[in-house]
C-alpha cells in the first residue's frame, strides 16, 4: 500500500497565511519539518510577505499633507465635475462658439446669393474684385463696364457694410448703380471679401 | 445614511493606510499622492453610496484602484506607459535602508508584476485581510483569490531569484511518497 502526500502550491500559500484548516495545516507542518527544501521554500515566501510590511509599511507613518486634511474637512463636497471635465466642456463650448461665429459670418443672408456673387465675381470675364470705400451710391461701385465687383464699403448703418453683386455693364461706370445690394454685418463683409480674395 | 462628520473622521483616519497602499500598488510616490487626492475628492462626492462605515477602507481602495487603472489606460493611449514601468528607481522609501539592495530589488520585482498580482499580494501581506475579505472586496470566488495569490507569490519569487517573469505553473508539490 502506498501513501502519497501532495501539497499543492495553493495549499502551501494558504498554510503560510494561516488559512488552512487545522488538520491539513498539521500535515503540512509535519512535512516541512522533514523536508528541508520545502522548509526553505516556505521561509522564502514568508520573507517576501514580511518584506511588504518592511518596505511599504513606514509610508503610513509619514505626515498627511495639510491640503488633504483641508479637502476632507471642507464643508462642501467637491463639485461633481473635475477640473479636467470642466476644461473639456469649456474647450467644446469655445469651439462651438467659434464655429457658430464663423458659420454666421460666412452664411449668405439670402440663400447662397453672396457666395454665388463671389464666385461670379471671381469667374467673370474680368474677374476683378474691387473693394471700394464709401457709402452706397457715393462713388465707384464698379471698376468699369462688364466688370463684376464686390464692394465692401464703409458702414451703411451701425455695424453694417454693403455687398453688391454687380453693376450694369451697359452703362458708363459713373452711371452705374448696383443691381442688387445686401446689407451684411461689417464682420461678414470683411470675411466675404477675404474669401473672395482667396478664391 | 452615514453621518457626515463620522464619515469625514473615518476618511481622515484612513488616509495614511490609503497612501501606503497607493505607493505600494503604483511604485511611485508622486503618482500615489495624486491618486489619493483624487480618491478623497471622489469619496466625498460619492459618500452617499457607502452603506456602512466599516466598509470604508475597502471602498477607498476600490476607488483608488479604479483611478489607477484609468490612469494607466490614459498613459497607454498616450504611449507613455514606460513612465510607469520605470518608477521603481525613484520610489522614495521613507524606511531606513534596513535591507539595502534587497529592498530595492523587492520594489523592482513588485513593479514587474501585473496590477492584479500586486493587488492580491498587498491585500494579504500589507492590509492583512483574510481570503474571505479579499474575495468580497474583489468580488471573486475564494478559490480565485487562492490561485491568484499563489501565482503572484511564485512569480514574485521567480523575479527575485533570477529576474525572469516567466509563467508560473502551479504544479502539486510532491513532498513525500511512502510505501
Amino acid at each position: 500500500m502506498s501513501s502519497r502526500t501532495e501539497i499543492s502550491a495553493v495549499e502551501l500559500h494558504a498554510f503560510i497565511d494561516g488559512e488552512l484548516d487545522d488538520a491539513r495545516a498539521q500535515v503540512i507542518a509535519s512535512e516541512i519539518k522533514t523536508n528541508p527544501a520545502l522548509a526553505e521554500r516556505v521561509a522564502e515566501f514568508r520573507t517576501d510577505r514580511a518584506m511588504l510590511k518592511r518596505v511599504y509599511g513606514p509610508v503610513a507613518d509619514s505626515p498627511i499633507p495639510a491640503d488633504w486634511l483641508a479637502l476632507a474637512r471642507s464643508p462642501k463636497a467637491p463639485s461633481a465635475m473635475s477640473w479636467r471635465l470642466v476644461g473639456s466642456i469649456a474647450a467644446v463650448l469655445v469651439l462651438a462658439i467659434v464655429a457658430t461665429i464663423f458659420y454666421r459670418t460666412l452664411k449668405p443672408s439670402n440663400g447662397d446669393e453672396i457666395v454665388q456673387v463671389a464666385l461670379d465675381a471671381r469667374q467673370g470675364t474680368s474677374g476683378e474684385i474691387l473693394k471700394v470705400s464709401g457709402k452706397p451710391g457715393a462713388n465707384g461701385y464698379n471698376g468699369g463696364a462688364g466688370r463684376r465687383s464686390i464692394i465692401t464699403g464703409q458702414s451703411a448703418g451701425p455695424g453694417e457694410a454693403w455687398v453688391y453683386s454687380r453693376g450694369y455693364p451697359d452703362l458708363p461706370w459713373r452711371a452705374q448703380r448696383p443691381r442688387s445690394g445686401t446689407a451684411v454685418s461689417r464682420q461678414r463683409g470683411a470675411a466675404i471679401y477675404a474669401l473672395f480674395a482667396a478664391l | 445614511m452615514i453621518d457626515r462628520e463620522a464619515f469625514v473622521n473615518a476618511l481622515v483616519s484612513q488616509l495614511p493606510h490609503l497612501r501606503r497602499y497607493a505607493v505600494a500598488i503604483t511604485g511611485n510616490a508622486a503618482l500615489a499622492d495624486d491618486l489619493v487626492q483624487d480618491s478623497i475628492e471622489r469619496a466625498l462626492r460619492q459618500s452617499a453610496q457607502l452603506r456602512e462605515l466599516e466598509l470604508l477602507p475597502r471602498w477607498l481602495r476600490r476607488i483608488l484602484h479604479n483611478l489607477y487603472v484609468d490612469e494607466i489606460r490614459r498613459r497607454q493611449s498616450r504611449g507613455s506607459l514606460q513612465d510607469i514601468m520605470e518608477l521603481s528607481d525613484h520610489l522614495e522609501l521613507s524606511t531606513p535602508a534596513l535591507d539595502g539592495n534587497l529592498a530595492r530589488e523587492f520594489v523592482k520585482a513588485m513593479d514587474a508584476l501585473s496590477i492584479e498580482h500586486r493587488q492580491i499580494l498587498l491585500l494579504v501581506g500589507l492590509e492583512e485581510l483574510s481570503y474571505r475579505q479579499i474575495a468580497d472586496e474583489l468580488e471573486v470566488p475564494i478559490g480565485t483569490v487562492m490561485s491568484r495569490l499563489a501565482r503572484a507569490r511564485e512569480r514574485l519569487r521567480s523575479i527575485m531569484e533570477d529576474g525572469t517573469d516567466s509563467n508560473v505553473v502551479l504544479a502539486p508539490l510532491v513532498v513525500n511518497d511512502e510505501s
